[in-house]
């Protein structure tokens, strides 16, 4: 078979199996529980920052601008922080059943913060430097610790990793 | 390539573009995608997030180059057309993601080219086209574990890699396939950076130091497995160490490296005084990037510097010193801040006892270079480059060459 027809098989079985608009991800995470897409969303934001942070000093490739690979991470971690302030607004309206007024006040402020932290980076994760992202994210981290020590299984801190 | 084979190309493009278009999230029209996506492929069928997602980060470049030599050079001193191309497949995984390792990841590096260029015409030391080297349809260039310890300030890399990417970086001088094409001017022309089985240590004691120490295969054969040569002998590996400092200008918003390395050539160079065969060469270096000028974020205009100085053994290198320098400025145009101009020069200088013993004619060759790349479209890069050569081959028996290129590269 001629590489000519071959290209033009693929081309045509490739229009033929196409898939729905959503991506994989975005299905993923917008089908999952809320917790899930929330713990999804907390691995997925750790991964990228340890992408952001290997940029300078990873020894990338050399076909692979690290100028544009930030960029590249930089949209995605704005991504997944918008997606991961969805999950925080279905956080705020499922708290644990145990809980006493004053306690479940705290969980739901708690979880606006999330919200609102996260949506904050979403609109400004392109735009800051390396440390303003950190800063970023650390403060989504004493978040989600403040209310993973009093309401949930505590999470290991990021510190760790 | 054909006009039938080309014709296929262009429509299996656009049909893949089609189809990739529709399955990216905003479900953007093909024009949409092609104006304004930063990947040909975008996300087909959520594939690429899925993947990322688990720690698989996938990445293809193509590039072109059409060059012409109108005159100059050695062994073909009249005019001269030349193309060449590759490809680079990326497959890199972040095992804590994937596997739950932590701290451990993996790079596989495939690639392919072939060579029509005109490297042999122009018969300079630097070959003008670095990407040009021969044919072959697909080969390993890289496959390598890598394990952080200690939040990634320890790091050890082993398997097959290229030390061009652990030794003597440079921000704006270290990539034919983005920056400038000259040999001469992405690496120290002195410095030995094996393509083979090695490991790399890479420690970060503090922010604004870095040491790098690695040991490499130097007898490794292009495109071999190297584990036929590996084992030959402890003098038959080649070492490197790297101090990096970061520039104290980098809290003002000018980020930059100094990086100063020496290196053990394990390859076995014949003594030009005596004719014998040795092992064990020493040489140093210096690689420094310095960003001059920029509005705040790193992705913003900006102007850099870089400069790069190297020594080698005069008994076996026939180039004893070697130097280069030039800027980068990003964001030249108003409108167009992903653009990049570059310019630089490069000078080797021959040593006294190759002189002396083998060929008295030896001295200096000097290069130029010139390039704007055109961020034409989010996943389109259209370089052209104008590189002069003064004494192509540093004897005098070559003409001054100007040899001007096209170089297009594709992100899919």
């Amino acid at each position: 078979m001629r590489a000519p027809t071959v290209l033009a098989l693929a081309a045509l079985a490739l229009v033929a199996c196409r898939v729905p608009a959503a991506s994989r991800y975005e299905a993923s995470v917008e089908a999952a529980p809320a917790p899930a897409a929330h713990a999804v969303h907390e691995q997925r934001l750790a991964a990228l920052m340890r992408g952001l942070e290997q940029l300078r000093d990873g020894r990338l490739p050399k076909a692979l601008d690290p100028l544009e690979e930030e960029r590249r991470q930089a949209r995605e971690l704005a991504r997944v922080a918008d997606a991961m302030a969805s999950s925080a607004v279905w956080i705020a309206r499922a708290p644990p059943a145990d809980l006493d007024a004053e306690q479940r006040a705290d969980f739901e402020a708690l979880a606006r913060r999330l919200e609102v932290q996260c949506a904050n980076l979403g609109d400004d994760a392109v735009g800051l430097d390396d440390a303003g992202r950190r800063q970023r994210v650390s403060e989504i981290d004493s978040t989600c610790d403040a209310c993973h020590v009093r309401f949930r299984i505590p999470r290991r801190s990021r510190a760790d990793d | 390539m054909g006009p039938g084979r080309c014709v296929a190309f262009v429509a299996a493009t656009l049909c893949c573009g089609t189809v990739w278009a529709e399955t990216t999230p905003a479900g953007r029209s093909l024009a949409d995608h092609l104006a304004r996506g930063d990947e040909l492929l975008g996300d087909p069928g959520g594939a690429r997030s899925a993947l990322e997602l688990v720690g698989v980060d996938l990445r293809l470049f193509y590039n072109q180059y059409l060059s012409v030599k109108p005159s100059g050079g050695g062994a073909n001193p009249s005019r001269v057309f030349g193309h060449s191309g590759s490809y680079d497949l990326f497959a890199r995984v972040d095992a804590e993601e994937l596997l739950g390792w932590p701290g451990g990841s993996l790079l596989f590096h495939a690639k392919g080219q072939y060579d029509r260029g005109l490297n042999a015409d122009v018969g300079a030391l630097s070959d003008p086209i670095d990407d040009a080297d021969f044919d072959s349809p697909i080969y390993v260039d890289e496959l390598w574990l890598q394990q952080a310890f200690l939040a990634g300030r320890i790091r050890l890399r082993a398997g097959f890699s290229e030390q061009q990417t652990a030794f003597d970086r440079n921000a704006y001088a270290n990539s034919e396939d983005r920056q400038f094409l000259s040999a001469f001017l992405d690496n120290n022309a002195v410095l030995p950076l094996p393509n083979g089985l090695a490991a790399t240590l890479m420690v970060t004691p503090t922010r604004w130091l870095g040491i790098a120490l690695g040991v490499s295969d130097a007898d490794n054969s292009p495109r071999s497995s190297g584990l036929d040569t590996i084992f030959d002998g402890v003098d038959s590996l080649t070492g490197h160490l790297e101090a990096t400092l970061r520039s104290p200008l980098e809290s003002r918003g000018l980020p930059g490296d100094y990086r100063l390395g020496g290196f053990l050539d394990g390859r076995a160079r014949r003594e030009f005084a005596t004719g014998r065969l040795l092992r064990g060469h020493f040489g140093a270096y210096i690689s420094l990037d310095q960003r001059l000028w920029g509005a705040e974020g790193r992705a913003s205009p900006s102007v850099g510097a870089f400069a790069r100085l190297g020594w080698a053994d005069p008994d076996v290198n026939r180039v004893e010193w070697f130097w280069s320098l030039g800027f980068e400025w990003r964001g030249p145009l108003p409108g167009r801040t992903r653009d990049v101009i570059g310019v630089g020069t490069y000078q080797t200088i021959g040593s006294e006892a190759y002189r002396a013993a083998v060929d008295p004619r030896f001295g200096r060759e000097t290069g130029i270079e010139f390039y704007y790349a055109i961020r034409a479209l989010g996943w389109l890069v259209v370089t052209p480059d104008l590189q002069v050569v003064i004494d192509p081959g540093a004897t005098g028996a070559a003409a001054d060459a100007v040899v001007g290129t096209l170089r297009v590269r594709v992100i899919f």
